[in-house]
């Protein structure tokens, strides 16, 4: 290769095909696997034409930095297609997100990627950067043994980290709802100053919710914190690793929590000693984690 | 200063088309049917949503997450009647959340649609008894058969007999058909169906078909059917690094001029979005400021060429310019450079085909640079497929 031709590679590179070194190209996704051809769709889908594919559920997929979507079928003869849609996000904690947003806790969970779990025709799983989906018309134990294996396939290809965002352990267990972890990327609360919040439900001490918000730094969080309450026209006289509470219309009553560089929350309950039993749990397990 | 008023500073500076294109002709029938576009009174302006006797505010609410059932019932409460969801919204999350909100009013005081795609009969009746049992109620009030962008499918005779049933059925009150591609043709077809009683469809201030669009919704309009518009944003953002958002309240306030359009539904996440489209509700008059804003947008060209071939007298080398700026959507707009190179090499371009021209001749309806464009884009010719088929891309 002469020079020259390096040189417009090299450019072409940072302009163009930069964002698919990074992504992988969707004809590098779709692994072989024994006895199917694979068909991939021509088109990438992007968060401008999403749309096209899920109609409306677009917008809840592009709240989670949609990336792009590619699409493969695998077929043999006599057997209906297998679909394969690999949803990609900008980061790993994006991509819990979407999955945690369509996850109920009553689904039969499987052990593929990070996690996974299969209905009738579908199988779905998160794997790092990628939530992937997997259905068929088909029904029965081969459809399903077969998603499985063509999934198993996709998920060493991709070759993705398997653990979950690192915030989720920070969750006390005790009284925790199994899989009731989520991620709200952006407007959390129904607030746009309010992101990247880390939510579960608990049944004990009594049903409610907790958030935890990871701002790097206890300024970026006294900061975020110090909107919230401006938004509300509430001063708090709060002081560092101090439960208090707010009372925000929209929301009903919070008990809130600054620790360190986290900003945590107890809500969606009534029960004011409850929430702040629960808070007290969650700061523990944060001292327990103190960054360096 | 506001975030908004910042990224309106931004957007304006960084237009590269300015305030000459403000009276651009798409926007020239803004105030014809914007008469009672303020009521004064407090209450919202209502429409009718075609035949059914549902008389709806013109602004309606989009549920697009599960997390806030609060913002549902701050809708509500500020006056909202209109709630649209999805069976495959979250996996059907979304109609629980709305279950467990809508248990507590009266069911007379919403109206509920929900959408659910094409189907055989016996499946798409048992969806909708699913979504029927998430949403704790005997009925929707719009059954929406979801996406659909062909006649053929509009009026496919197993898909209406199954609308019919769960109409009869009293699961239904009224149905419809949800478009965002080829909305002429369905709007067309849901007409002469004789079936649908409401077209949600795709419009907005972008679309390059939006006169197609509007003549379709006003025969259906005088066909007595209901139009719910949806993607009044047309994405939010005008461009594809999201550096230049839309003015969205003028967006929502554009397509409610038109009086055939019964109501919208925006997507609604932040108790802010709520407050704006409310006083959308209350007041549907266009600012200067927001028709600028949108004009200014318009110009913004995209990635869409729509091959009018107006271009292609004026070059030289007579190049096939809209396949060309056709393989840069592939290349930018879908990422696809493989595809983008393919497309290339059946138009046997050489690698730099504007070589022999110092100052390009080619004047573009879209705005498109087209010189720039076809310089960015054909430097994929040179590029070796196996960097962009395979190998080195993990």
């Amino acid at each position: 290769m002469g020079s020259g031709t390096k040189i417009i590679v090299a450019s072409f590179f940072i302009t163009i095909l930069s964002p698919l070194l990074t992504a992988g190209h969707s004809s590098d996704l779709f692994p072989a696997v024994d006895g199917w051809t694979i068909v991939k769709e021509e088109t990438v889908y992007t968060p401008g034409n999403l749309w096209d594919v899920i109609d409306g559920a677009a917008e809840l997929y592009l709240s989670y930095g949609f990336v792009d979507l590619s699409i493969a079928e695998y077929q043999k003869p006599q057997v209906a297609g297998i679909r394969v849609e690999l949803y990609r996000h900008k980061s790993s904690p994006d991509a819990f997100g979407i999955y945690s947003a369509e996850r109920n806790p009553e689904y039969r969970f499987l052990e593929i990627g990070t996690e996974g779990y299969a209905e009738e025709g579908v199988l779905n799983f998160l794997s790092g950067v990628y939530y992937v989906k997997i259905s068929t018309y088909q029904k029965g134990e081969a459809a399903r043994a077969a998603m499985l294996s063509i999934g198993q396939e996709v998920e060493r290809h991709l070759k993705q980290p398997t653990w979950w965002p690192s915030p989720l352990a920070l969750f006390p267990e005790a009284g925790k709802e199994s899989r009731s972890e989520s991620y709200i990327g952006v407007n959390f609360l129904g607030y746009a100053f309010l992101h990247s919040a880390y939510t579960a439900r608990y049944s004990k001490p009594a049903p409610l919710s907790l958030f935890l918000i990871d701002l790097g730094t206890p300024q970026q969080a006294r900061q975020m914190l110090d909107k919230y309450l401006e938004s509300l026209h509430q001063k708090v006289a709060s002081r560092p690793g101090e439960t208090f509470l707010i009372s925000d219309p929209n929301n009903g009553p919070l008990t809130v929590l600054l620790k360190d560089q986290y900003l945590c929350g107890a809500y969606n309950s009534s029960d004011q000693k409850a929430r702040e039993e629960a808070l007290v749990e969650l700061r523990k397990s944060l001292s327990g984690n103190r960054r360096p | 200063m506001t975030n908004s008023e910042l990224n309106r500073r931004a957007f304006i500076k960084s237009s590269i088309a300015g305030a000459a294109l403000l009276a651009t002709p798409t926007l020239s029938y803004l105030g014809v049917q914007g008469k009672a576009t303020a009521n004064g009174s407090g209450k919202p302006i209502t429409r009718p949503l075609g035949n059914t006797g549902i008389q709806l505010p013109i602004v309606s609410m989009g549920v697009m997450r599960a997390d806030n059932p609060g913002l549902v019932r701050s809708a509500l409460q500020a006056g909202f009647v209109h709630l649209d969801t999805a069976h495959a919204y979250q996996k059907g999350k979304n109609e629980q959340m709305l279950g467990e909100v809508l248990k507590d009013y009266p069911r007379e005081s919403f109206v509920i649609a929900t959408k659910i795609p094409p189907d055989d009969r016996e499946s798409f009746l048992a969806k909708l008894d699913t979504s029927l049992e998430r949403l704790k109620m005997k009925y929707v009030d719009i059954l929406y058969l979801h996406g659909l962008s062909s006649k053929e499918d509009v009026l496919s005779a197993d898909q209406l007999d199954t609308l019919k049933a769960a109409k009869e059925s009293g699961k239904a009150r009224f149905v419809g058909v949800s478009t965002h591609k080829n909305e002429p043709e369905v709007i067309l077809a849901a007409i002469e169906s004789g079936v649908y009683n409401v077209v949600l469809t795709s419009v907005n201030f972008k679309q390059d078909h939006y006169s197609d669009v509007r003549a379709a919704i006003a025969k259906a309009a005088e066909a007595g059917i209901g139009i719910v518009a949806m993607k009044t944003m047309a994405g939010g953002f005008f461009d594809k690094e999201k550096t230049k958002p839309v003015n969205c309240k003028a967006a929502l306030k554009w397509v409610l001029q038109d009086g055939n359009v019964t109501t919208a539904i925006p997507g609604i996440t932040t108790f802010d979005m709520l407050a704006e489209n409310a006083s959308v509700n209350q007041d549907l008059t266009m600012t200067d400021k927001e028709k600028g804003d949108l004009a200014l947008g318009h110009s913004e060209p995209g990635l869409y060429c729509q091959g009018c071939e107006r271009c292609v007298p004026h070059c030289p080398e007579r190049l096939p310019i809209p396949d060309i700026m056709r393989s840069y959507m592939y290349a930018h707009g879908y990422n696809n450079a493989a595809m983008a190179q393919t497309l290339l090499a059946e138009l046997q371009l050489p690698s730099h085909p504007c070589a022999d021209c110092t100052e390009c001749q080619v004047t573009c309806a879209k705005g498109f640079r087209v010189a720039e464009r076809i310089a960015d884009v054909t430097r994929l010719t040179s590029v070796p497929a196996e960097f962009l088929s395979g190998g080195i891309i993990v």
